[in-house]
Parts: C-alpha cells; structure tokens; sequence
C-alpha cells in the first residue's frame, strides 16, 4: 500500500515558483514590518508622525480605534508581520497556510480600519494605508502560494 | 501478445496509479480543509477584534450618582486636596516649571494620560510646589463627530475654573468620560460632572458656562496649538528656568515627563 507523503507531486518548476513568492512575500512582509516598526516607535517616543497629509496622521492615531483591547494597532501589525516571516521559515503545508492565515486576518482588519477612517474618522492615515496595501500583496500572494498544486514536498528544499 | 508476467506488470502499474490518484485526492482534500478552517479562523478572529475595537459604544458614562461617580469623584477629590487652582492653572503660581496640557476632554488618549503620567505629576510634583500645570484646548476626538459639543464642553469646565475648580471639573470628566462618538455629552452630563464637584456654587457655574468669553478662550488656545504646530492630543508642553522641552503629543509616561522637567530646571 502506498503511503500518502506529499500534498503534489513535486516539480522544479513548482520550486522555483514557491522561491520566487517567498522571495516577494519576504520584501512585502519587511516593508509591512517597517511600517509597523516605525509607527511602534512613535507612539511610544511620543514624536510627532511624518504625515503628508496635514493633521490626518495625528487624528487618527489619537483616535479610539488606535488601540485595540488597550494595545496600539502598530504593536498588532508588528507582531502580524513578524508572524508572516516566521511562516516563510515554515518549509511545508502548515507554514503556507499559516502564512496565508495572519496574512488574511491582517487584510480584514485592515478593511475594517479603513473603514473606520472613511466613515467614522474621516481622517486617513499614509501609514495605515500603506500597510493595508501591505497586508493585501500579502493575502493575494500567499493565497496563490497555498492553492498551488504543483509544490515540492516538505522534504525538498530549494 | 502479452505474456504472464507482463500482464502482471501491467496490472500493478495500474494499481500504483490509482493508489497514487487516490492519496493526491486526499491531500489535496486535507489541503482544503485546512484553508477553509483557516479562512473560518481568520474570519472569527477579526469578527472579535471588530466587535472589541467597537464594543464601547454599548458603555455608557456614569451618571452623576452611581456608584463609578462616587468612586471618581473620591479619587479626584483626594488627588487635589490642597492643591491650589485658579483659573486653568492647577499647582503653586511660584513654580519654576510650568506643564500645559492641550487637550480634549472626549479624547481616549487625554485620558490614558490623566489617569497615568498626569496624576502621578499632580501627587508628586505639583502638590510639592515643584510644578504648575495648565489645562488648554485643542479639538480632536470630539471634532471627529461633532465640532458644536467642543466649545460647550471645554467652557463648562473653564466656568468651574471663573470658581478655582476647573481640574476638578476636568479630572471629573476624564474619570467618567464616555465611549468616543456616541454623544454622551449631553448638558445633562456636563450638569452631572458639575454637581459632583466639591465647593462649586452650582447655580454661578450653571450662569457662567454659557458665557461667550469662555468660547473665545476655547477658539484662542486652539489657534494658538494651530499656530504652534499641535495636531493631536494630549499635547505636552514642558517649560522652566532653562526653556522649553521638544513638545510631545501623544500620552507620554511619567518618567518621560520627569525627564522633560529635569531638562528645563
């Protein structure tokens, strides 16, 4: 009887594939990382935002949605990024999906903020937005990672 | 014709490729299951995370005589025992330094700041006579629902000031301050805050709050955050013998605004 090992067969092509995604998802996840960093440090430092926009920055960012459950939405978006890199280190289905998963939660709650901005604080944040575009590249492209058939099995590495 | 052993062969070809079809099939089931529990995930995590981020709106502010307003007016009252006040000024008018806080009294953060950095200030070093420390507006989470409640809320607590309470009024107000957006500030509620401050004469301040001098003062400290740059609050402003510290508009820790005091003394 043969034993179930592998979700695909594996090909080099699939290979090179996955290590190009991983490759973009990684650059994406750093700029995210950077961003969350950057707004961490600001909130904690109490400098003011670097904002294009004048005093959009500045609204948001004192608003309530700021923080959720008492933890500032950046501390959030540093612990989801740093999430996603970890998953990259992940050589199988679980870190694929896992990835896809944070990746996913980020891009939901990040419609939801941006919502909030829209309609209720009517003030949008660069950072913000910078990071829900961040966490969209993310979601769309460790969803393509997840739902390729054709990747090596766990053992293989590239 | 195949022989024996080829047709054999065959057959166990046949039966690896099935095997092997039937265990892609399963993974690739395994694989779905987990994306779609993984989507569920997901879905739920961030349906939390919404009804958290806009749980408060269900809270209310305390009113006048429940059991939180007593708690809060307590606590106000003990924090500014003996604490001289006149006007928006709170502390010793002979203090070298001097810390001015713009803030808006519907402001989350403001409060995270009152409750924290602000009243330990206030039990160490503006009851001491080191600090004096001044109360100015600048319209933000207010202004993010409604700019007319602004002007109204501010001179309520300036009109406690015109009777040497004003930080009474204001702690009161931040002790018991309401969820953001949901229109708690109703004259009912800035009569409550009123009633509940120790040695205000309630029928002056009721006169006084709708004095058009308080509203100007109002519009005046915001033009002057404007013109000095503030866009957020609670914006800190830290002066003494040695100058001013680099402003910080965000609620900054206590050790921050000790570090901030030192630099000027």
């Amino acid at each position: 009887m043969t034993t179930v090992t592998a979700a695909a067969a594996p090909s080099k092509a699939g290979a090179g594939t996955d290590r190009r995604l991983r490759i973009a998802i990684l650059a994406i996840a750093l700029i995210g990382l950077g961003i969350a960093i950057y707004l961490t440090i600001v909130h904690y430092s109490g400098l003011k935002v670097a904002c294009l926009a004048s005093g959009s920055c500045e609204t948001v960012q004192s608003s309530r949605y700021a923080k959720l459950a008492g933890i500032p939405v950046p501390v959030l978006g540093l612990i989801g990024y740093i999430g996603i890199l970890v998953t990259l280190a992940i050589r199988s289905d679980l870190g694929r999906i896992a990835g896809f998963g944070i990746a996913l939660t980020g891009f939901l709650f990040s419609c939801y903020l941006t919502y909030r901005e829209l309609f209720t604080i009517k003030a949008i944040c660069q950072w913000c937005v910078g990071s829900a575009i961040c966490m969209t590249v993310l979601t769309v492209l460790t969803a393509i990672r997840v739902m390729r058939t054709d990747l090596p099995p766990p053992a293989v590495r590239d | 014709m195949a022989s024996r052993a080829q047709q054999k062969e065959q057959a166990r070809q046949r039966r690896l490729a099935a095997e092997q079809e039937a265990a892609a099939a399963i993974a690739r089931m395994r694989r779905m299951q987990m994306i779609i529990g993984v989507v569920l995930i997901a879905l739920v995590v961030v349906g939390v995370a919404v009804a958290i981020s806009s749980g408060g709106s269900s809270a209310k502010a305390p009113t006048a005589n429940s059991a939180a307003a007593k708690a809060a007016k307590a606590q106000v009252d003990s924090l500014l025992a003996g604490i001289p006040q006149s006007g928006n000024r709170l502390g010793s008018p002979a203090a070298k330094v001097t810390v001015t806080e713009f803030g808006d009294l519907e402001c989350p953060i403001c409060k995270d700041f009152a409750l924290g950095a602000e009243n330990q200030l206030i039990a160490n070093d503006v009851k001491s006579g080191k600090v004096q420390l001044i109360y100015r507006s600048l319209c933000t989470a207010t202004c993010n629902f409604s700019q007319a409640v602004f002007p109204v809320q501010q001179s309520a607590a300036l009109a406690a000031g015109l009777q040497g309470h004003e930080w009474d009024y204001v702690e009161l107000f931040y002790h018991e301050q309401g969820p953001e957006g949901t229109g708690y500030v109703t004259n009912d509620y800035l009569n409550g805050l009123a009633s509940q401050v120790t040695g205000l004469n309630y029928t002056k301040w009721l006169s006084d709050r709708s004095s058009q001098t308080l509203a100007s003062q109002v519009s005046a400290d915001e033009q002057e955050a404007a013109a000095k740059g503030f866009q957020s609050t609670p914006t800190i402003v830290v002066q003494g013998p040695k100058g001013q510290a680099q402003p910080q508009q965000s609620a900054i820790d206590y050790p921050t605004l000790e570090s901030m005091i030192k630099s000027v003394s």
